[in-house]
């Protein structure tokens, strides 16, 4: 009874709240981390979530109704490939930086240069721009050094266009902390680990939009981003964890967004680890696969908000997936017999690093995993590292980091570039990647037919069907908690936020 | 005395030296920053170049001596994530910091000095007991689950406080009564056993024998020579806090030093970790510096036994 | 012993001891009398409630992974004794020879090592704790260092100061006057009058190591699976303390126990000591109160 009447307080207060904030038309969304810039160019996924605001690319990955991803045009009406080394952008008219710049296709260039020689796309771009060629006013060609039909997935994760004349006059660091862009919004006030104003751009070229002001809340504690989600102090909160989303469905006042995300998990056989001897053989990678109950992790672990791989490392929402193929079964006895029929029927020792507390759930499922291996008769050690150093050990030579390690990467929608770094001469590349995903990826990576790209990506995955090169394990839902009230917006599988999809008045 | 100071700022400067030298020693073995800073999408050709542009790739001594140098000239260098001035990103955070830590002391300082004043002069009653017993539970409370009850009850159930941020008072109360807790007990132990201690001192029979009210004697004699061993241990205390409170930061989103510390060694930010870590030090120190000041003022059988 | 008498006659002490002897049956319990195998997952019996719910076979619940909380809690209680134990013996040890070095030869080697002791009190703990961790994963001996290496000094202070009293005092100049040699001189005369001090911040240092570890496990830098403590079990269940809060509350009231126990024998033991020489060790800068840190990882 007392209880109840607190919860009725506390809805009233959270409807006043509420009331105040569409007044100001203000949204408030608590977020885990704040960037540490704002420059487009010089930053990573969940930052993009306040920059994206600011500034706008020149198109972008979006879905469509059934999922599907597909590159939505924006700043730029059209691209087409005039031969295989040159992209012809079409720019849009009558756009202007909210300083007041021209955006057209001198502005263009620069920030087109800024993405090709950037760090932070340079496994995918490096040294592949010829030039950018200023066509007209509204018209660009970018030329490629040698024929890449992925370079226009690049350009709709990272073409974000910046007022040239405004960085040559502030420069660069006065840039990282307010970008000035075409965006529906302009930085407001960044205070460090607290929060991050945005105001509305008065002049923005696509109309009103819904919001005079957004308030990022930097909120680093899971149960805390809840809590204040749940006291009306902010009206989305993002990375919503697990634990929390039956609480929230079961607010009246709160409402829980999903949506499969493309951040893939997998447990990887690090086969130039000396130790891991027995993973040279494709019965042993084969029964490992067999040994994990995806399903089981997917549903209890993760309440059925995940997705298990199906047999392959990309998901549905990638495109050159193959709907063909199912997800490898759990069956121990199977996997217990191709150890056996390999020579090992008493297992082997293996270690197994997993992150705790970089992605949900990870370090029960790590601990998940081992269990999972160990009924099979793997003796395994688990080693808990946090990532920056997993990175360190990987990339060291020789490399440090164990025979199998878990983690999820989250490379974009476009398949060619989530499996980028397991070709020839890349990151994490090993010595049983199969020739048939060789043959597929080069394919892949000169067509500049979708259709071929496509078909190229799903023979390279029927490839590693048969010779897995990890546990290909599952991808998990994003979950976002929204004040009901709050209309319009839509989750996106890459964790960034576009907050103009919400809606704009039109003039 | 003024050599006794000037002794003191020498070793204030070895202790710099140490501490630096053991954060840049610790911070060579985590790895490599330019995979955090790039992200999963550079390559190795961009992650050379960008250990270059910052120095990266020189051997650890010549980084040190250009850091020192660079630091007695009062430049701190810049940050490799937030590319800014890493002076600039510490203070931003210090009153915060400062402002919690002060709240957390005042809030021990009001409850347990008393506390500890009446469970000494009561000792051993019912009274004395419970009060024990009840400290003794708040210390044994892991603070990061208090923390998150507190949430629970005070933010969303009960709706009486924000649930995290800085801002006005009310933002304060549930950080600053938490970590307020890590002290408290601390507080009430040592008044109590300095009061204790002082009730059997000689010249407290001295003075009974004289005919002195007992309440006079507490008041006049007891509680003033009682008070230098708890503001010592409170004021060293409170130089602990300045980095120390990161568990209460997270959780209750407080932007202060000691959650900048630990973003930075995750995000390997070795210039911004190398920063911080002088100047809580520096701050540590200094207030070492002015407890051992005060303390050799107030109490001259100290002398200089401690250098 | 006078000391151990007057220790016994107390009856917080007296609870606390037979609380520390009830934990140390935990630590030392084979894993093989349990009711489940304490690190055995079920994913079907995840995050069920305990007797309170009607729940005979996991009288505690489950966490989870569906592991049984009874099982493990007791399982845990090893290597939360192990740690502590470890740390505090590492740092009482290193201690009592940097606080017997520094406070006998005096001189430089006590400059040199005070002034190890300011940098390691000025270093902040976390950040060593992070790197350190972060390294080496959460691994026993990583943890047991970590800790180890937040705690010596407290005990280097409290005995270099009480060294510095008892030399002070007439009979150690009355012994260098007959030629007894320094090292008979510290184990014969400064050694047995340290040695109380010694075990009351030992007894404070081990309930406050187990705050700080489990304040790790919190940062996510614990001990590795299988292997678990208190302090991780509460790290794992913190996320959970909404729908199950027995996850994080079975562990949670064990470690304010063990806490709580370690604090009333270190009361005792102080009140048992002679109460002069624990205070004027306390008014050197405050070496000996400061044996409970304020450090929060």
């Amino acid at each position: 009874m007392m209880r109840n009447a607190v919860r009725l307080c506390a809805v009233i207060a959270a409807a006043a709240v509420l009331g105040c904030a569409t007044a100001q038309s203000r949204l408030i969304i608590a977020q885990s981390v704040d960037p540490p810039t704002l420059n487009p160019f010089d930053t990573t996924a969940p930052y993009t979530s306040v920059y994206a605001q600011v500034c706008e690319p020149l198109m972008f990955w979006d879905t469509d109704e059934n999922g599907g991803a597909y590159i939505r045009m924006h700043l730029a009406t059209s691209y087409e490939w005039v031969d295989d080394l040159t992209i012809r952008l079409k720019l849009r008219d009558g756009v202007t930086f909210s300083n007041g710049e021209p955006f057209d296709a001198t502005a263009a260039k620069v920030s087109l240069e800024k993405l090709f020689g950037a760090f932070n796309y340079s496994q995918w771009l490096e040294g592949l721009l010829s030039e950018v060629r200023v066509v007209d006013e509204d018209t660009v060609d970018v030329v490629l050094t040698k024929s890449a039909g992925f370079v226009p997935s690049v350009l709709a994760m990272g073409s974000f266009q910046i007022a040239p004349a405004d960085f040559a006059a502030r420069g660069e660091d006065a840039f990282n902390q307010s970008p000035v862009c075409t965006g529906p919004w302009m930085v407001g006030e960044h205070v460090r680990d607290d929060h991050i104003t945005l105001r509305a751009n008065p002049n923005y070229w696509g109309g009103d939009v819904l919001y005079d002001e957004i308030v990022y809340r930097i909120i680093p504690d899971d149960n805390a981003r809840v809590a204040a989600l749940e006291a009306g102090e902010v009206d989305m909160a993002v990375n919503v964890p697990l634990s929390a989303a039956d609480r929230i469905e079961r607010n009246g006042a709160l409402e829980l967004l999903a949506v499969p995300s493309l951040r893939q998990f997998a447990t990887f056989f690090d086969t130039d680890n000396p130790k891991a001897v027995p993973l040279l053989d494709v019965r042993v990678r084969l029964a490992l696969n067999y040994a994990v109950d995806r399903a089981a992790l997917c549903s209890q672990l993760f309440a059925g908000r995940c997705t298990p791989m199906a047999g392959q490392f990309l998901t549905n929402q990638h495109s050159g997936f193959d709907p063909d193929l199912e997800p490898y079964p759990f069956d121990p006895q199977r996997a217990r017999a191709l150890l056996a029929e390999a020579g090992y029927p008493n297992g082997f020792a293996l270690e197994l690093t997993y992150t705790a507390g970089r992605y949900p759930q990870d370090r029960q499922a790590g601990e998940a995993i081992a269990a999972y291996l160990r009924a099979v008769g793997i003796d395994v050690t688990e080693r808990t590292v946090d990532f920056p150093e997993w990175a360190r050990q990987f990339d060291a030579r020789p490399r440090e980091t164990t025979a199998l390690y878990t983690v999820g990467f989250l490379f974009g929608q476009d398949g060619y570039l989530a499996l980028l770094g397991y070709t020839e001469g890349n990151r994490f590349r090993t010595s049983v990647m199969p020739e048939g995903f060789d043959a597929g990826m080069a394919g892949a990576a000169t067509a500049t037919n979708e259709a071929d790209r496509i078909g190229f990506l799903q023979q390279a995955m029927r490839a590693i069907n048969q010779e897995p090169f990890a546990i290909y394990l599952y991808a998990l839902d994003d979950l976002y908690g929204v004040r009901k009230g709050v209309t319009g917006f839509k989750p996106r599988g890459d964790q960034t936020i576009r907050l103009l999809d919400m809606g704009v008045a039109r003039h | 005395m003024s050599q006794w100071v000037a002794w003191r700022l020498v070793r204030m400067f070895l202790v710099w030296i140490g501490v630096t030298l053991v954060a840049f020693l610790l911070l060579r073995l985590t790895g490599d920053p330019a995979r955090v800073v790039l992200g999963e999408f550079a390559s190795p050709a961009a992650m050379a170049a960008y250990r270059a542009e910052q120095g990266l790739d020189r051997p650890w001594p010549a980084q040190y001596v250009s850091f020192v140098s660079k630091a007695l000239r009062g430049d701190l260098g810049t940050s490799l994530r937030f590319r800014e001035p890493n002076l600039k990103v510490i203070v931003e955070r210090l009153p915060a910091t400062l402002e919690l830590a002060l709240a957390s002391l005042l809030i021990s300082a009001l409850v347990g000095v008393p506390l500890g004043v009446v469970t000494a002069l009561r000792r051993d009653s019912a009274f004395d007991v419970v009060a024990r017993g009840l400290v003794l539970l708040a210390l044994g409370i892991p603070n990061f689950f208090l923390a998150i009850l507190f949430v629970l009850l005070f933010g969303v159930e009960l709706g009486w406080l924000p649930t995290g941020g800085r801002g006005g008072l009310g933002h304060l109360v549930m950080p600053a009564v938490v970590l307020s807790f890590l002290l408290l007990p601390l507080t009430v132990r040592i008044t109590r056993s300095s009061v204790l201690d002082n009730l059997s001192m000689d010249y407290v029979r001295t003075a009974r024998g004289k005919g002195v009210g007992s309440r006079a004697i507490v008041w006049r004699h007891v509680l003033r020579n009682a008070s230098l061993p708890v503001v010592t241990v409170l004021g060293v205390q409170s130089a602990l806090l300045l980095s120390g409170a990161v568990v209460t930061e997270t959780i209750f989103s407080w932007p202060g030093i000691g959650r900048l510390l630990v973003t930075s060694i995750t995000g390997r930010d070795f210039p911004l970790v190398q920063s911080a870590i002088l100047v809580v030090s520096t701050g540590v120190v200094l207030i070492g510096f002015f407890v051992d000041l005060c303390y050799a003022a107030l109490d001259p059988r100290l002398g200089r036994s401690r250098g | 012993m006078g000391v151990a008498r007057r220790l016994g006659s107390r009856r917080a002490t007296r609870v606390g001891l037979v609380f520390l002897a009830l934990f140390l049956a935990l630590g030392v319990w084979p894993t093989s009398w349990l009711p489940h195998d304490p690190t055995e997952v079920n994913l079907g019996l995840a995050n069920r409630p305990g007797l309170w719910a009607g729940n005979w076979s996991q009288p505690l619940g489950t966490d989870f992974l569906g592991r049984d909380l009874l099982s493990r809690s007791v399982y845990a209680a090893r290597l939360t004794l192990v740690i502590g134990l470890g740390a505090v013996t590492i740092a009482t040890l290193v201690g009592t020879v940097v606080g017997l070095l520094a406070g006998y030869f005096a001189g430089w080697v006590d400059e040199v090592l005070s002034w190890l002791i300011d940098v390691q009190l000025a270093f902040p703990m976390i950040a060593l704790a992070v790197a350190v961790i972060a390294v080496l994963g959460g691994s026993l001996t990583s943890l047991i260092g970590v800790l180890a290496a937040t705690s010596w000094f407290t005990t280097a202070r409290v005995v270099r100061a009480q060294v510095l009293a008892v030399k002070a005092s007439l009979f150690i100049e009355a012994a260098g006057a007959l030629g007894a040699g320094s090292v008979r001189t510290v184990f014969r005369h400064i050694l047995p009058n340290v040695v109380s001090p010694i075990l009351a911040v030992a007894t404070f240092e081990m309930a406050r190591l187990v705050l700080t570890e489990s304040a790790l496990s919190f940062l996510g830098l614990g001990v590795s699976s299988p292997q678990t403590t208190w302090g991780a079990m509460i790290g794992d269940g913190r996320a959970y303390v909404y729908e199950s809060w027995w996850v994080a509350t079975v562990p949670g009231l064990l470690i304010a126990a063990l806490v709580i126990a370690f604090n009333f024998v270190g009361d005792g033991l102080r009140d048992a000591m002679d109460p002069t020489s624990y205070a004027s060790s306390g008014r050197t800068g405050g070496g000996g109160l400061r044996s409970e840190q304020a450090t929060e990882p």
